[in-house]
């Protein structure tokens, strides 16, 4: 008997988790940091011109922390994956 | 003998099941009742309150662009931070408070997964019908009855989702112009991707995660057994009472003293077919239980029905089961939830005092930075300070401007614009001025003091005051003028 292995169910729901994970943090790292900084002000000293709405700049700052935990996350579950000694690599 | 490798079989075991659809079977009983009226309760809160005007305003609004958030007749600035700190540790708190009591009331009842799975499950039954219709459907070939039944779904889930989306962004900008933008096509930039990406949020873990963000992605799920105590309150199955289950009428009387061969629970189902996650309560406490008791109500049901009575699956405590006889009393007043309880009072008291002791206004005081003193015309020393005045209350405000610490030096704000001894700064607004403190060369001072710049709201019944420290600069003295 063959259990089927179901790869691609396994591999959405790692990538819900880390979407998951990855949106709450970013949720918060965005509240504190622009509780503190004014993203106007920010774009005033930017090394390059730049123009920046408040509005635009709190989705843009949401969306980088995200992308930045994302990345972060996955890496880390993905090295975590290819540790020999760790009970997912047994089981694949 | 040698085989190549590839024809070797190999058995390979899966840690993750397939996860098959839940088609959770509709059941009417008084937690079923309860749960449907929390679920009006909160979803109707949510989608009226940013309808809500307060003044000229809307009620509740998150205004991000100004960097105000309103809550009727509260407005919070980026400096009130700590109070959403605070509310945050009260927000955990509750949840310990509740969890040690209650067990897992939130899943079942308040969560706002479980809240719009709810109201995405009643649409699904609303056009493809029962649980048994339901799994019909979804076998049959696609013919049009099919394409008809799932088209229409899609078409009511998308709608809700996207006015969901709507009411989400509308609690950060005005909701009324946003309706109209929307519907006219005239939403862009931010805004509408909010709305898209909300609503999709909402479709995609209403309509299709369902329990299973409950089962993978929820932090919640993993951790609340940490609060459970052997009296926190769960969702049981009494064994003692039930096993050994057997289909069929029970024939044998209930009288107590006579040990009957069979349990009382005629294995009907009922139980596995209303959950939303899909298990089975009768093999005991499991993580993926979120607490909504539609099985307790299918069960009492099935008892009444044949006359046994209720409560085979009822909300126990795990000491309730081991025969403890606990009064209620008892079960509640015990250490973690009295601890639980005092830190949760602690800081909401403190968060109420906080609330009502915060001052209406706020003052930044920057000395000018081109000069420490100048001399003024008619040969005076003058400091000349720039001030930021907040007006965090909801009306026109007018402030005066007064010195301590200083004798002899006089105070006034330069005029620019405004004339008189007030300045005005509107409801909500933040007025920039500045201050010039004068004082004549021959009163006694010092060349660096300290000084207190004080000053006091006119309007209002109760008028707030502030006292800004700051330092006024003046030229060492001749030794001549000292004498």
């Amino acid at each position: 008997m063959t259990v089927k292995f179901h790869t691609k169910e396994r591999w959405i729901i790692k990538l819900s988790v880390i979407l998951w994970v990855s949106f709450l943090w970013a949720g918060i790292a965005t509240t504190l940091f622009f509780a503190t900084f004014d993203p106007v002000e920010i774009a005033k000293v930017a090394t390059f011109p730049m123009t920046l709405t408040r509005a635009s700049g709190y989705s843009i700052g949401f969306l980088l922390f995200w992308m930045l935990l994302f990345i972060s996350n996955s890496i880390a579950s993905w090295l975590i994956g290819r540790n020999p000694n760790s009970i997912e690599q047994q089981n694949d | 003998m040698t085989k190549p490798v590839d024809q070797i079989p190999v058995e390979t075991v899966s840690l993750y099941e397939k996860t098959e659809k839940i088609y959770p079977r509709e059941i009417k009983g008084k937690f079923q009742t309860l749960r449907n009226i929390s679920v009006y309760a909160l979803l109707g809160l949510y989608y009226i309150l940013p309808w809500l005007q307060w003044g000229d305003r809307q009620a509740v609004l998150f205004d991000l662009p100004a960097r105000k958030f309103h809550i009727f007749f509260l407005t919070f600035w980026p400096q009130d931070f700590f109070f959403l700190t605070l509310l945050l540790i009260m927000a955990g708190l509750s949840l310990f408070f509740f969890t040690a009591i209650a067990g897992r009331v939130w899943c079942g009842y308040a969560c706002p997964q479980t809240v719009w799975t709810e109201v995405f499950i009643w649409m699904e039954r609303w056009i493809e019908g029962t649980r048994a219709q339901q799994m019909k459907l979804s076998k049959s070939p696609w013919n049009a009855e099919k394409i008809r039944k799932r088209i229409t779904k899609q078409v009511l889930w998308i709608s809700f989702a996207l006015f969901t989306g709507l009411t989400f962004v509308g609690y950060f900008q005005p909701i009324q112009e946003l309706f109209i933008e929307f519907f006219n096509f005239e939403l862009d930039g931010w805004a509408l991707f909010w709305v898209f990406f909300y609503g999709f949020a909402t479709y995609g873990n209403a309509g299709f995660m369902r329990e299973q963000v409950c089962q993978y992605m929820c932090p919640y799920a993993r951790f609340q057994s940490a609060m459970f105590d052997k009296d926190t309150l769960i969702v049981a199955y009494d064994q003692q009472r039930g096993e050994p289950r057997a289909k069929g009428k029970r024939t044998q009387s209930k009288d107590t003293s006579q040990p009957t061969a069979l349990g009382d629970c005629v294995d009907c189902g009922i139980c596995v077919q209303v959950c939303p996650t899909g298990i089975d309560i009768r093999n005991g406490l499991q993580y993926e239980c979120i607490a909504c008791a539609a099985c307790i109500d299918g069960c009492n049901q099935v008892m009444d029905k044949i006359g046994l009575p209720q409560g085979l699956i009822k909300y126990s405590t795990e000491s309730q089961d081991q025969g403890s006889e606990k009064t209620l009393k008892e079960t509640l007043l015990r250490p973690r939830v009295i601890i639980y309880g005092v830190l949760l009072s602690i800081v909401f008291i403190g968060f109420i005092t906080a609330l009502s002791q915060r001052s209406n206004f706020q003052v930044d005081v920057l000395r000018d930075r081109n000069a420490l003193y100048r001399w003024s015309a008619n040969n005076e020393i003058e400091n000349v300070y720039q001030v930021k005045v907040m007006n965090k209350s909801q009306q026109t405000q007018h402030y005066s401007v007064q010195l301590e610490g200083l004798l002899g030096a006089k105070v006034n704000w330069v005029k620019k614009n405004q004339q008189g001894n007030s300045r005005e700064v509107r409801a909500g607004e933040i007025g920039e001025f500045s201050v010039i403190v004068t004082l004549s060369p021959q009163a006694n001072y010092n060349p660096s003091q300290s000084v207190n710049l004080v000053f006091a709201e006119l309007d209002g019944t109760e008028p707030d005051t502030i006292i800004e420290e700051t330092r006024f600069w003046a030229p060492a003295k001749q030794p001549s003028t000292t004498q």
